[in-house]
């Protein structure tokens, strides 16, 4: 099955075309989280030896689940598109039958291993616009904007009613800009970021959990402020702040954050690693992000583009979140930072975003459309 | 343009990475010292300090302070800073460490009290304070270990001398804290032009301000105050263990780990269904407190068996100690654990009295004080700021009366045995005076009880055999005697078992069952009727009448008041003795037979002898129910304390009459051979303007000792207000001796009629 698509003749390139830059620097993100996710949890219970060695784990069965992506064509999982949707939307249907943990409805309980079926729904998602979006042009015009929107929408309100506010934030632009990429026309783009926005603000005067709330509230108005949520970013701000240019060395993390070693890594990291340290995890990730945009460019088959443009916005958008968070610029969501943060779930769904963006690199894909989208 | 677009979004990427970057740059290189700073000050626990609420004041029910927190001078030290010759602190660890037993650590500390009394800094601060060096040296060592134990961070204020004079203090104060302040300010934190600076001439020491209970009036309403005391050691460390301190934080966070690895999957899933959440995702302990405490008792047994009793043993609240709200957060996430590691703040507590029953509101609610720093850099949430100044509660007002307490503290203090005095409203129970002789100066009590000066009034205190910290009102248990006459003809007459008419014959004794009764003094009454019967406190009628009615029937009246607490709210109430069936089953040892009741038990309960006993309070309720129609009222000290609907005695308006007639005639009867017994200490020395009635007693408790003097009563006779009891220890007559307090204390209050004293505050409502 996987032949019919391999149109490239086998005697031609036998080494796949990996981009290095792209896995050197995410690698060096990778091994910078294992030495910070052991320095964030030496407190917890347990003791962060144990968390490190975990982090370590989790990046190993990301590089296996890697290296078997790389064994199948993205053009043969794209074919499946239709197949993964339902079943992610299946998983985030079933997870509201689970027994709800920390009070959200966000994990299977799998007892090895907490499976978060969202991040699953990243990958997948962006496949699946990818495959509506190929060969179409329809989102030249609004009402053909309808269907990638209603195929986005689905998937996210689930993630947004378990509730998981930052996946389902961070999801956000890689729709606008998988689209944008695509070809969609601007003012288009711009009506529908608008419409968004409306339904964002009339989300949060109805559904929305009073947490949420009042972490956005927190932000924009920390002076009627009536809850503590203001209260971790200023802890947060104030250990970014006093790491300095050099950082106060391993382990020397004066503050007591909550959640240090998952969504507040980034604190960490910019105390004990300084200003060096973390600059260079942001550098990092951006070099990442602008080799993953050129593997886009790169790309002249119109699904391995999209997809690889997704995976990088993702990225991207989480990262951004993430650390903007910390740094006290946006409100706290409650978003991984992808690569870095402690847990399975999150390494695991990076890894297979890198994978699917690795595999559109190596498969340099015959031409099968038209030169250009436009 | 699809090129082109891709390469729009890079753009864009750039961007967004940048702003992220430069933020960085802003937080960590350009606002990098006052983060730092922050920080240092967040590790020191000084960036959120616990502020204790000061405790409310108590008052009159005329707004009169009767105790209230003033502000104390205090000389703390920062173990830090500390510059000694001799001990380190390393030395006073290494020992803790070292030592084997409780005693051993206690001989260690007194030698390295005995080195830290050759101090030059201690010899010096104590010269300079005029206090004592052994107390001085204590306080330094105290904090040292405290430091040592990790209870006080190295970097904390620990007081070691408290209420020292203000002038030195405000000396003190200008060539310490504030010069070695200004000194950072101009230098920042670089340690080698600070120490260019002036040395202070007492390193390490830091001038606090604390405050500190005082009851201004001194002894007066003593036993209603009570005192207050410093948590005891056990209290403190129960209140750590509850998982407020770091320390103990660790420890349960390492047990709770070890628990939780221990469940099955189907304990975990019975837990689960119970808590709403996974007990193996629980990481954090505040949250399982809180989840702990959600549960209902009989879900607590389920999760007990569940393998977490532990668990459960931590939520439990010591018993003296109730958690505020503030405390309760500590044990929560997202609050600074650096609040937890300062001490516990306002350590006071009340040991007595209302002190004691009303301690969880006069404590007042602490907060979590944050440096101004912080106010002005992250605009801080309203809600922490609100809080910055600690909530104490409204006052305390007392139903105390500061006319009658006084009135009833001289009369009562003009005697030289010990007693207690009530006087109480008939219809609400509100005390209006409650005075207990011998008193004491709760301000002996007030922490710190330490110094040598200090220590010898406590000790005069305690081994005073006249125990004058005995409330002798409410925790005295006394016969009561013949004011027990007043309820036995009451039910006599409402059981149709006596009329008024109805004459007995008194020679002066009466025999029964082997046994000998008499009247006081073996004096013949003659024929004596009801109202005879109680004003010269005839014994041989109410031995007949008593036998008549028999224990169980006067139970069912007498047992409202009788052998039980009569719910005033101060502690340690007594609940006297009401020698029925029950009383006697009860007491009864395992295996031996109940001690039959006799005729002759029946006559010494009709005049409150033999088992029977009772407080002050419960012959002061008796008398109110007499004079108020039959009501028993709940007595109470707090104003706003809520009145409990009164418990009918069951008696009609003829039966009390009748006994109103008698107690009137008691005190108010002249007529030579038929004189009252509590007559001649009330018409000897100038008429009251007001008229009493009531019963006298001469309670005999023992055998050969001297009787109590009982004289409780009402006023004004015609329409009855006011309740009171008279109770003197092993003073003789109740007619002689208690009768003439009560009157003492009534012309205290009125004058007497040809020189009425002005009084409008309470009489006048």
């Amino acid at each position: 099955m996987a032949d019919t698509f391999r149109a490239q003749p086998s005697s031609v390139i036998r080494l796949p075309h990996v981009d290095v830059i792209l896995l050197i620097s995410v690698g060096l993100v990778a091994l910078l989280s294992i030495i910070y996710v052991t320095s964030a949890a030496q407190n917890l219970p347990g003791g962060g030896a144990s968390y490190g060695t975990k982090q370590a784990a989790y990046v190993g069965i990301g590089l296996l689940i890697f290296v078997a992506i790389q064994r199948v064509h993205y053009m043969t999982i794209l074919r499946f598109a239709p197949q993964l949707y339902a079943g992610i939307v299946a998983l985030l249907i079933g997870v509201f039958f689970t027994r709800p943990i920390k009070g959200a409805h966000c994990w299977y309980d799998l007892y090895f291993f907490k499976f978060e079926p969202s991040e699953l729904a990243k990958p997948v998602l962006i496949i699946t616009l990818a495959y509506y979006l190929m060969y179409r042009d329809s989102y030249k015009t609004l009402k053909g904007l309808i269907a990638p929107f209603v195929l986005a929408t689905i998937p996210l309100l689930l993630i947004l009613k378990q509730p998981y506010l930052g996946g389902a934030m961070a999801f956000a632009p890689v729709i606008l800009v998988m689209l944008f990429v695509a070809g969609a026309k601007l003012w288009h783009l711009a009506l529908t970021c608008f419409a968004g926005a409306s339904a964002f603000i009339v989300m949060f005067f109805t559904t929305m959990r009073s947490f949420q709330q009042d972490r956005i509230n927190a932000w924009l108005n920390p002076q009627q402020h009536q809850h503590g949520a203001a209260w971790q970013q200023l802890l947060s701000q104030t250990a970014i702040g006093s790491g300095g240019l050099f950082g106060k060395g391993l382990g020397q993390a004066s503050q007591n954050l909550p959640e240090k070693h998952t969504d507040f890594i980034f604190a960490v990291v910019a105390e004990e690693g300084g200003f060096i340290t973390a600059g260079l995890l942001l550098a990092l990730v951006f070099i990442a992000a602008i080799s993953g945009l050129g593997i886009a460019a790169r790309t002249r088959e119109p699904a391995g583009r999209l997809i690889a443009v997704g995976c990088v916005t993702i990225f991207c958008s989480q990262v951004l979140i993430n650390t903007c968070v910390t740094m006290g610029l946006i409100p706290t969501t409650g978003l991984t930072l992808p690569f870095v943060s402690y847990g399975g779930s999150s390494m695991i769904g990076s890894f297979i975003l890198l994978a699917l963006l690795v595999n559109i690199g190596s498969k340099r894909e015959v031409v099968l459309a038209k030169e250009d989208f436009s | 343009m699809f090129k082109s677009r891709i390469g729009i979004v890079a753009l864009i990427l750039g961007v967004l990475f940048s702003i992220a970057g430069g933020r960085l740059f802003q937080l960590q290189v350009i606002r990098y010292d006052k983060y730092r700073q922050l920080s240092e000050r967040d590790k020191d626990g000084g960036s959120q300090k616990l502020i204790p609420a000061s405790r409310a004041a108590i008052t009159t029910r005329e707004g009169d302070i009767l105790g209230e927190d003033r502000p104390f001078f205090d000389i703390s030290i920062r173990v830090d800073r500390l510059k000694l010759e001799g001990v380190t602190l390393d030395e006073i660890k290494r020992a803790r460490e070292a030592a084997k037993s409780l005693d051993e650590r206690k001989r260690q500390a007194e030698q390295f009290i005995a080195r830290l009394k050759d101090e030059r800094f201690v010899i010096r601060l104590a010269d300079a304070l005029k206090y004592d060096r052994i107390d001085l040296a204590h306080g330094v060592f105290t904090a040292m270990d405290n430091v040592a134990r990790k209870w006080a961070s190295l970097s904390s204020t620990q007081t070691i001398a408290q209420g020292v004079g203000e002038d030195v203090w405000l000396q003190l104060k200008a060539t310490h804290e504030d010069g070695f302040h200004n000194g950072v300010l101009l230098y920042g934190r670089d340690a080698a032009k600070i120490s260019d600076l002036t040395e202070p001439p007492f390193p390490g020491l830091v001038c606090t301000l604390s405050t500190r209970r005082v009851y201004p009036r001194g002894t007066f309403a003593c036993s209603v105050l009570g005192c207050v005391n410093d948590m005891t050691e056990p209290e403190e460390s129960q209140l750590r263990q509850y998982g407020v301190l770091l320390e103990s934080f660790d420890a349960r966070t390492k047990a709770w780990t070890a628990t939780r690895d221990k469940l099955t999957s189907t304990q975990a899933s019975t837990l689960a269904e119970l808590f709403g959440d996974d007990p193996r995702e629980i990481d954090d302990l505040g949250h399982l407190y809180r989840l702990m405490m959600k549960l209902r008792p009989d879900e607590r047994e389920t999760v007990a068996r569940m393998g977490m009793a532990e668990q459960l043993k931590w939520i439990q609240r010591p018993p003296r100690l109730k958690l505020n709200d503030s405390e309760m957060l500590w044990l929560g996430v997202g609050l600074p654990m650096s609040a937890a590691r300062n001490s516990l703040g306002n350590r006071t507590i009340g040991e007595m009295g209302v002190e004691r029953f009303y301690n969880e509101q006069l404590r007042g609610k602490h907060t979590l004080r944050f440096s101004e720093a912080e106010y002005h850099d992250f605009s801080m949430p309203v809600s922490y700021q609100n809080e910055v100044e600690p909530r104490s509660e409204k006052p305390l007002v007392l139903t105390i009366s500061n006319a009658w307490q006084e009135a009833a503290e001289v009369a009562l203090q003009s005697q030289e045995r010990p007693g207690g005095i009530i006087v109480m409203d008939i219809n609400d129970g509100s005390v209006l005076a409650m005075a207990s002789n011998p008193v004491f100066d709760p301000n002996v009590f007030t922490p710190p009880r330490t110094g040598a000066k200090r220590q010898e009034q406590l000790a005069v205190l305690a081994n005073d055999p006249n125990k004058p910290l005995l409330n002798r009102t409410i925790d005295g248990e006394y016969a009561l005697g013949s004011i027990m006459k007043s309820i036995v003809m009451a039910v006599a007459l409402e059981r149709g078992q006596l009329t008024p008419d109805e004459t007995f014959q008194c020679p002066g004794f009466i025999k029964e069952g082997g046994q000998i009764f008499h009247c006081d003094g073996n004096h013949a009454h003659g024929t004596v009727n009801v109202y005879k019967c109680l004003r010269c406190s005839c014994n041989v009628m109410s031995h007949q009448v008593g036998a008549r009615v028999g224990v169980e029937n006067l139970g069912p009246f007498a047992k409202l008041i009788f052998g039980k607490k009569t719910g005033i709210d101060l502690p340690f109430e007594k609940n006297g003795i009401y020698p029925d069936r029950d009383y006697r089953i009860k007491t009864t040892q395992q295996g031996k037979s109940v001690r039959p009741w006799t005729r002759g038990n029946d006559f010494q309960l009709a005049i409150g002898q033999g088992e029977m006993n009772s407080t002050v309070i419960q012959a002061t309720v008796l008398m109110a129910a007499m004079a108020n129609g039959g009501n028993v009222v709940t007595p109470r000290i707090r104003l706003e304390a809520p009145t409990n609907a009164p418990v009918s005695l069951g008696l009609s308006a003829r039966s009390l009459n009748i006994v109103r007639q008698g107690l009137d005639e008691c005190v108010n009867t002249g007529t030579p051979g038929e004189r009252g017994t509590c007559y001649t200490a009330f018409h000897s020395n100038g008429e009251l303007p007001v008229r009493v009635a009531g019963k006298t007693s001469t309670a005999e408790h023992k055998k050969g000792a001297v009787p109590h003097a009982w004289f409780a009563g009402y006023f004004p006779a015609e329409n009855p207000r006011y309740a009171f009891a008279v109770m003197l220890e092993e003073a003789g007559h109740g007619g002689a001796v208690a009768g003439p307090v009560a009157y003492k204390m009534l012309r205290e209050f009125y004058g007497t009629k040809t020189s009425p004293k002005a009084q409008t505050a309470v009489a006048g409502n």
